[in-house]
């Protein structure tokens, strides 16, 4: 569980998905990913940006 | 209109249970009723105001019923853990109000029997916002956790100074019979136990007990012939913070609103306290609060805590009935928080009584910090009518510099503060100098990328303010 500040300003409760918990820093750069929850239905999450 | 001065706590009792499976929250609270009607010297018959919360879903008909009560003045509000500090400004407020003369606030939990997950439950109450934070699963703890590792990241706090609080806690416990927890532990104790949530280890966390207890709330009139010395009533208030729509700032608590707002009411300053009774459902919980009720500067709450500090007999006497984290937390324990304070204030606290006890500070936490939560800011003092050391440390200052002192004028309110504490010896329990405030690590913006929050610039103590908390 995390809170991400988008670029455009607000932060939002997240998680951050597909890193290492480790390698999970604060001020790290992340990059949304949306992950099918239900037929139809798909919610944010992020992953550490790939370089 | 002020609080100030028009009510007191007159009875108090904590049940000693701390594990009850053979009895209801009812059962327990009726018994504790009886207890702070004993401790006041009052019957059921005196009381016309009845407070609750935490039981069924309009439970507090219930308990008027469980007591054969019909009283004129009813108040369920929960605002969580809180709950019970806020009932306590509340029947003051009805009382000076005349809706009614003599209010029980009552509390009784069943939590630890009946294996309810207080901190690792997702703490989704099907509330709105709750549908846009239930689906990344959140718990309790881990919003709790998620502040502390921010306040790690901006200020260099260890997890060896969150462990000084548990550690001063159960010494506390150590000096209280009824507390659940009685060995000491130490700094290393709480990091070789188990992480819950990191940076949170198991000692960090508070338990989960059955429990209850009852207050007795009445005019100051009234409160006059109380059987033991009154706890009046100085100032109260209550905030709330939330994510405020996407600008969640994890380390500023309900706390920095309602603390100045109770402190002023009271016309007192941080130096005439003498107890601070602060929720900690964790650790960080304490820390934040401290910070945020002004006690040091934010960020400086990891060296404040540092060296027991907290203890009954140092400097800044804390949670002295051993707290959540080593006496009972039956899910909402702010009623505690009243209890051990107005205990203090009579000198009726035993081993761990605080050498002088003039003015407490009681502040309830309820929800979960980092996403919605309470607070609740109760001053109880032992005199109706408290004149306060601020007024005459500032007497005394003015005439100091007259006279001439050398000092810049600019600082004239440490002058004040320093007069303050030559008058009174007993003061310098507030003297505190941070050793090192580490403020570290600004993250940078990247474009075409999200990030982690950053952090906000350091917080102020400021008024309530009207609308939007919003900083971008």
């Amino acid at each position: 569980m995390a809170y991400v500040e988008l670029d455009e300003g607000p932060r939002i409760l997240t998680n951050v998905v597909n890193t290492p918990a480790d390698a999970v820093t604060i001020g790290m750069p992340v990059e949304v990913v949306f992950e099918d929850i239900d037929e139809g239905l798909a919610i944010p999450k992020f992953q550490r940006t790939r370089a | 209109v002020s609080l100030r001065g028009k009510s007191a706590v007159v009875g108090v009792y904590e049940h000693p249970t701390r594990y009850a499976p053979h009895l209801t929250p009812y059962q327990i609270m009726a018994e504790s009723a009886r207890g702070a009607l004993e401790d006041a010297g009052l019957s059921i018959g005196d009381v016309d105001g009845l407070c609750t919360a935490g039981v069924g879903p309009i439970g507090v008909l219930a308990l008027a019923n469980h007591l054969n009560l019909r009283p004129s003045y009813l108040d369920s509000t929960n605002l969580g853990g809180s709950s019970f500090v806020a009932h306590v400004a509340h029947a003051s407020a009805a009382i000076a109000a005349g809706l009614c003369n003599t209010a029980l606030v009552l509390y009784g939990s069943t939590a630890a029997s009946e294996r309810f997950a207080v901190g690792t439950g997702g703490g989704a109450l099907g509330d709105p916002p709750d549908a846009f934070e239930a689906i990344y699963g959140p718990t309790v703890v881990g919003g709790y956790a998620m502040a502390a590792m921010r306040h790690m990241h901006e200020y260099g706090t260890s997890a060896e100074q969150l462990a000084e609080i548990a550690v001063t806690t159960r010494r506390h416990a150590s000096l209280n019979p009824a507390a659940k927890y009685h060995d000491p532990i130490t700094i290393e104790d709480v990091l070789a136990s188990r992480l819950v949530s990191a940076p949170l280890h198991l000692l960090d966390c508070c338990m989960i007990s059955d429990g209850g207890g009852a207050l007795v709330v009445t005019s100051a009139e009234r409160a006059r012939d109380s059987k033991k010395k009154p706890a009046y009533v100085l100032g109260a208030a209550e905030a709330v913070r939330h994510t405020g729509i996407g600008c969640e700032d994890v380390l500023e608590v309900a706390a920095v609103q309602s603390g100045p707002m109770a402190m002023a009411m009271a016309g007192i300053s941080h130096r005439d306290i003498d107890l601070r009774m602060i929720y900690d459902s964790f650790t960080i919980t304490v820390l934040l609060t401290l910070e945020n009720l002004g006690f040091c500067k934010r960020g400086e709450g990891g060296a404040f805590v540092s060296g027991g500090r907290l203890a009954f007999d140092g400097p800044c006497p804390t949670n002295t009935d051993g707290g959540g984290l080593s006496s009972n937390h039956p899910g909402m324990r702010g009623i505690f928080l009243v209890i051990e304070a107005v205990k203090q204030l009579r000198g009726e606290a035993g081993s761990r009584q605080i050498k002088k006890c003039s003015v407490a500070l009681c502040h309830g936490t309820g929800g979960v910090i980092s996403r919605r939560h309470s607070g609740a800011t109760l001053i109880l003092g032992g005199s109706r009518c408290w004149t306060g050391r601020t007024t005459r440390s500032r007497f005394h200052a003015s005439t100091r510099r007259t006279v001439g002192s050398g000092r810049p004028a600019r600082a004239t309110s440490s002058i004040s503060r320093s007069a303050g504490r030559a008058r009174r010896p007993a003061s310098t329990r507030e003297r505190f100098v941070p050793r090192a405030s580490p403020r570290r690590r600004t993250t940078s913006a990247r474009a075409g990328t999200a990030r982690f929050t950053r952090s906000p610039s350091p917080i102020r103590i400021r008024p309530p303010v009207s609308g939007m908390n919003c900083r971008t």
